[in-house]
């Protein structure tokens, strides 16, 4: 009988035992696709991006450059530059968590044997360019070589280092120079429907990318420590068009065009879709924004203060 | 309770009864004033959910007794849950669901356990008695939720999917876990008053498995329990009825029932089914952690057990100390790290707590049915201390306003609130603004108190009488903040009491003022004397939105929790119906409150997803008090 006993229990340990190997099976994740392409990440990261920058340009920049004033008339107010710390995490916390979805895009075409693309690869480093530089613009030193790199696979580093403005500039003109050439030589195509600004036409994108290097060279060409190699770079795009194409007419612009779909849940809806009414009366808009409207004559002021905006429409 | 808050207090509640603007009825709803509260009377009318829940529960259970010694248990048990659930939203339904929406849910959820129980016992001798247990089980958990959305209705009042102006999305939801276990357990009694019980156990978690690794998900933990009955081995005072001493030592572990912490993986994004026709994603928030461990408790625990004077006084008193080694916890990351926050398992935390139960009878009268008086007193307290963390400090929550989070520090405990609140004096005065009176705010986070309660205690008298029997239970807890959504948002609109000083003559906050130098330096302090006349301004500074502290409030409270008086039927008039017992009812809870907190109740939970954040009030209903009466009629 004890005989029995020691077998049964000596067999269930080792039934026991073999579950463990079912058991990782059991705790994968049905919901999550642990292999994506490039372009199921691109589109949406994309139209990420535009809608927190557009919620802020509402709810702060504007503000800032007094196009519209919060017309309370208590203490913090953006209009009246008295701004609270805890106010500047927006583009922080939004912006950097797509970064990862580019930083995504990237490793993916640049690694994966399933999904190589070069053009995905050359389009991501133009579109982590942008945002790194609206990033360091808004906040100076941030961090850029270390940023990103939470996952135990990248180094599980939680606490990135922050570099110096300067380097990140640099940085950034280098990997523009690199994205440049990757979209030259690049043979890979970029599938038409996850491409909402371009539709895939890849020599745009390269446009855009050196169009968005010569605004940032711009930046910095004030700069006396760095102003004759920036203006050398500069003059460098100019005089090789064909090195170096640019954005050359309207049709060329960069524009993520929303559906005007109604319904917020509409993926290319725009984000003030799913804003209230009241939210845009309750700023009024600033003297200085529709003064000069005025003064210049200019036809957006049709497209900026159609109505009243302190009507009251109960 | 948002709509409450900001409601205007003055206007007829009537107007708001005709919900839809004439002539578009089914399209436009009535929003007097604003959008900004909903109208209750559509949301009660239009805004429905449905909701059908089946449940199916089973239990088998065989047991054989091989030889009078040796005996065999096997179980086998499930559970069944469907819920099938629906949303209806009318057109104008707020600013996300200007044309309505249409969802549903069907959601099954299962759980069976198997287990077995061997059990032998054996008299060695007169003085010892052995029983070895051992026994195993297995666990298996599964989650399928098929969630469609239509958001966006062709015409008002379609509700049915296919109505959707765009594809139906979809956002489905699978999981599953398992766990296993073996134990052992031991139990040895010598003569009448020495017990000993010891236990093994391993156990396997799904939830802590990974393909990636190689280290096993199975973890081993031992516990040993001894009860010593002092009033059968020694000879106490004859006052004495009953008295036995405990210490125990455990060692718990767990790996937690929520899967799929160990594995990093692409999220679909369903609200892009309906563009050019893909399957989009992106990474996840929340790093995780594929060398996940399970938590592990360590407690030392004594008691002692008394009863005496005829049974008339009895007291149980516990003293535990536990430490808790890596939870398995969500905590807030730099998003610089690419992510918001990721699975730790986070240091070791100390408990210690005492627990006393005591219950007398003070009065009994001898006689049959005569007077008696029962008190049943219950005490609990319980001190928490973090003594490592793998970071000096995480974020395990944050509230909406004022940057109210709970923050875990080495030294603090579980729980601790900091946010923002008033810049003092190194004397602890509230320091104002000169020029606009009002006070000032710091621009960092201060520690403003711990969210879970230092103490509680319950008291329950019940005196009986004849055929009558009345009871009341009294509790309180002390110790812990909370922070009040709707306090803030009531006093911003100047509805609270507290806000009615100075509102036609200004008012001048008890405090201070920075005294300064010619550089700007402060140099002392002077007593208040800015008068603030923006009082909107003025009450925004000391309890508004930006200054947590000022929102938050003792949660101490003591509570009439229960009354209740049952008389029952004397048995002599009930034998000729054929009744056994007839008791007649009036019962009354959450009779009165007693408590410095301002908004209702401070016993709340506030539920975000599945979990209950404590410490944030978010305008929860008030708690309701109910009356009632019962009868009962048992044959």
């Amino acid at each position: 009988m004890i005989k029995n006993i020691l077998l049964g229990t000596l067999l269930l340990t080792f039934v026991l035992q073999s579950c463990t190997k079912r058991y990782d099976e059991i705790n994968t994740n049905p919901n999550l696709q642990p292999v994506v392409s490039p372009e199921q990440l691109f589109a949406p990261a994309l139209v990420n991006i535009l809608s927190i920058n557009m919620s802020r340009n509402y709810s702060f920049n504007n503000e800032l450059m007094q196009v519209t004033v919060n017309m309370g008339d208590g203490d913090g107010k953006v209009f009246r530059y008295d701004i609270r710390t805890t106010w500047g995490t927006q583009p922080w916390n939004n912006l950097y968590l797509q970064l990862t979805n580019l930083k995504n895009v990237y490793s993916i075409a640049d690694t994966s044997s399933r999904y190589k693309n070069d053009s995905y690869k050359g389009v991501s480093i133009i579109l982590q360019s942008w945002v790194y530089s609206i990033l360091t613009d808004t906040y100076g030193d941030i961090p850029y070589s270390e940023s990103n790199l939470g996952r135990l696979e990248d180094g599980a580093n939680r606490r990135p280092k922050f570099d110096k403005q300067k380097d990140i500039y640099m940085a950034i003109y280098d990997s523009l120079e690199v994205a440049n050439k990757i979209l030259e030589q690049s043979k890979d195509t970029i599938t038409s429907n996850s491409d909402p600004v371009f539709k895939g036409d890849i020599t745009k994108w390269r446009k855009f990318g050196n169009a968005l290097y010569m605004r940032l060279l711009l930046r910095l060409s004030g700069k006396s420590e760095v102003a004759a190699a920036v203006v050398s770079k500069f003059q460098n795009i100019i005089n090789n068009p064909v090195q170096y194409p640019i954005i050359s007419s309207n049709s060329e612009s960069a524009i993520l065009r929303w559906s005007g779909s109604a319904v917020a849940a509409e993926p290319m809806s725009s984000p003030f879709n799913s804003m209230r009414v009241q939210d845009f009366r309750s700023p009024g808009l600033g003297e200085f924004f529709i003064g000069n409207l005025r003064n210049w004559n200019s036809p957006l002021i049709q497209t900026a203060a159609r109505t009243a905006p302190t009507a009251l429409t109960v | 309770m948002y709509w409450y808050i900001f409601w205007q207090p003055n206007a007829d509640i009537d107007w708001l009864k005709n919900y839809w603007v004439n002539g578009q009825e089914g399209r436009k709803i009535f929003y007097p004033y604003s959008t900004f509260p909903e109208n209750p009377y559509a949301i009660a009318y239009e805004f429905l959910n449905e909701y059908e829940r089946n449940n199916l529960t089973g239990n088998v259970q065989v047991s054989y007794d091989f030889t009078k010694d040796l005996s065999l248990m096997v179980r086998q048990s499930g559970d069944y849950t469907m819920d099938d659930r629906a949303q209806k939203r009318p057109w104008d339904a707020g600013s996300k669901m200007i044309r309505g929406s249409y969802r549903t849910q069907d959601i099954t959820s299962q759980e069976y356990t198997s287990d077995f129980l061997l059990g032998y016992k054996k008299q060695l001798n007169s003085n010892w008695d052995l029983k070895g247990t051992l026994g195993g089980s297995i666990t298996k958990n599964r989650y399928s939720r098929e969630d469609l959305r239509a958001d966006g209705l062709l015409s008002p009042g379609a509700y049915t999917l296919d109505s959707a102006e765009t594809d139906v999305q979809s956002y489905p939801y699978r999981s599953m876990f398992e766990y296993s276990s073996l134990y052992a357990i031991v139990n040895a009694g010598y003569k009448d008053y020495l017990y000993l019980e010891l236990t093994g156990r391993r156990d396997w978690t799904s939830t802590l498995a990974n393909p990636y690794r190689s280290n096993s998900v199975g973890f081993t933990y031992p516990s040993l329990n001894i009860s010593y009955i002092l009033s059968e081995a020694v000879k106490l005072p004859s006052s004495i009825d009953y008295a036995k001493l405990r210490a125990s030592f455990s060692n718990v572990g767990s790996g937690g029932t929520v899967p799929y912490r160990t594995s990093y993986g692409y999220g679909p994004l369903p609200m892009y089914d309906s563009y050019a026709n893909g399957d989009y994603y992106s990474a996840p928030l929340v790093l995780v952690k594929p060398d996940l461990r399970p938590l592990r408790t360590v407690t030392y625990e004594v008691g002692a057990e008394i009863q005496m004077l005829k049974r008339r006084l009895g007291l149980d008193i516990a003293a535990y100390m536990g430490n808790t080694k890596d939870q398995i916890l969500q905590s807030i990351i730099d998003r610089s790290s690419g992510y918001s926050g990721e699975i730790i398992n986070a240091g070791k935390v100390r408990n210690i707590g005492l627990e006393i139960a005591l219950n007398g009878t003070p009065v009994k009268v001898k006689a049959k049915n005569g007077f008696k008086w029962d008190v049943n007193v219950t005490f609990s307290s319980n001190r928490n201390r973090i003594m490592e963390i793998p970071d000096s400090s995480v974020v395990l929550g944050t509230g909406a306003v004022g940057s109210g989070q709970i923050v875990a520090r080495v030294g603090g405990s579980m729980g601790d609130m900091y946010g923002r609140g008033f810049v003092r004096s190194p004397d602890g005065q509230v320091v104002f603004d000169p020029v606009t009176g009002n006070a000032k705010i710091t621009e960092g986070v201060v520690f403003i108190g711990n969210t879970i309660p230092k103490g509680k205690l319950s008291i329950q008298n019940a005196f009986s009488f004849r055929n009558f029997r009345v009871s009341a239970l009294f509790d309180g807890q002390w110790g812990a903040v909370g922070h009040s959504l709707m306090h803030y948002k009531m006093v911003e609109q100047g509805k609270l009491k507290v806000t009615v000083p100075g509102r036609y003559n200004g008012i001048i906050g008890n405090g201070v003022l920075e005294v300064l130098d010619a550089k700007g330096n402060v140099t002392g302090y002077r007593k208040n004397d800015a008068v603030a006349t923006d009082i909107d301004e003025y009450y925004r500074s000391m309890m508004g939105v930006d200054n947590a502290e000022g929102s938050s409030f003792s949660t101490d409270f003591i509570k009439f929790r229960e009354a209740r008086i049952d008389y029952t039927v004397p048995a002599r008039h009930l034998k000729r119906l054929g009744i056994d017992r007839v008791t007649l009812g009036l019962y009354g809870r959450n009779l009165f409150i007693w408590s410095p907190w301002p908004m209702f109740d401070p016993e709340f939970g506030t539920l975000s997803g599945t979990d209950i954040t404590q410490g944030f009030e978010m305008a929860q209903f008030p708690s309701t008090r109910t009356l009632g009466a019962n009868l009962v009629i048992t044959f």
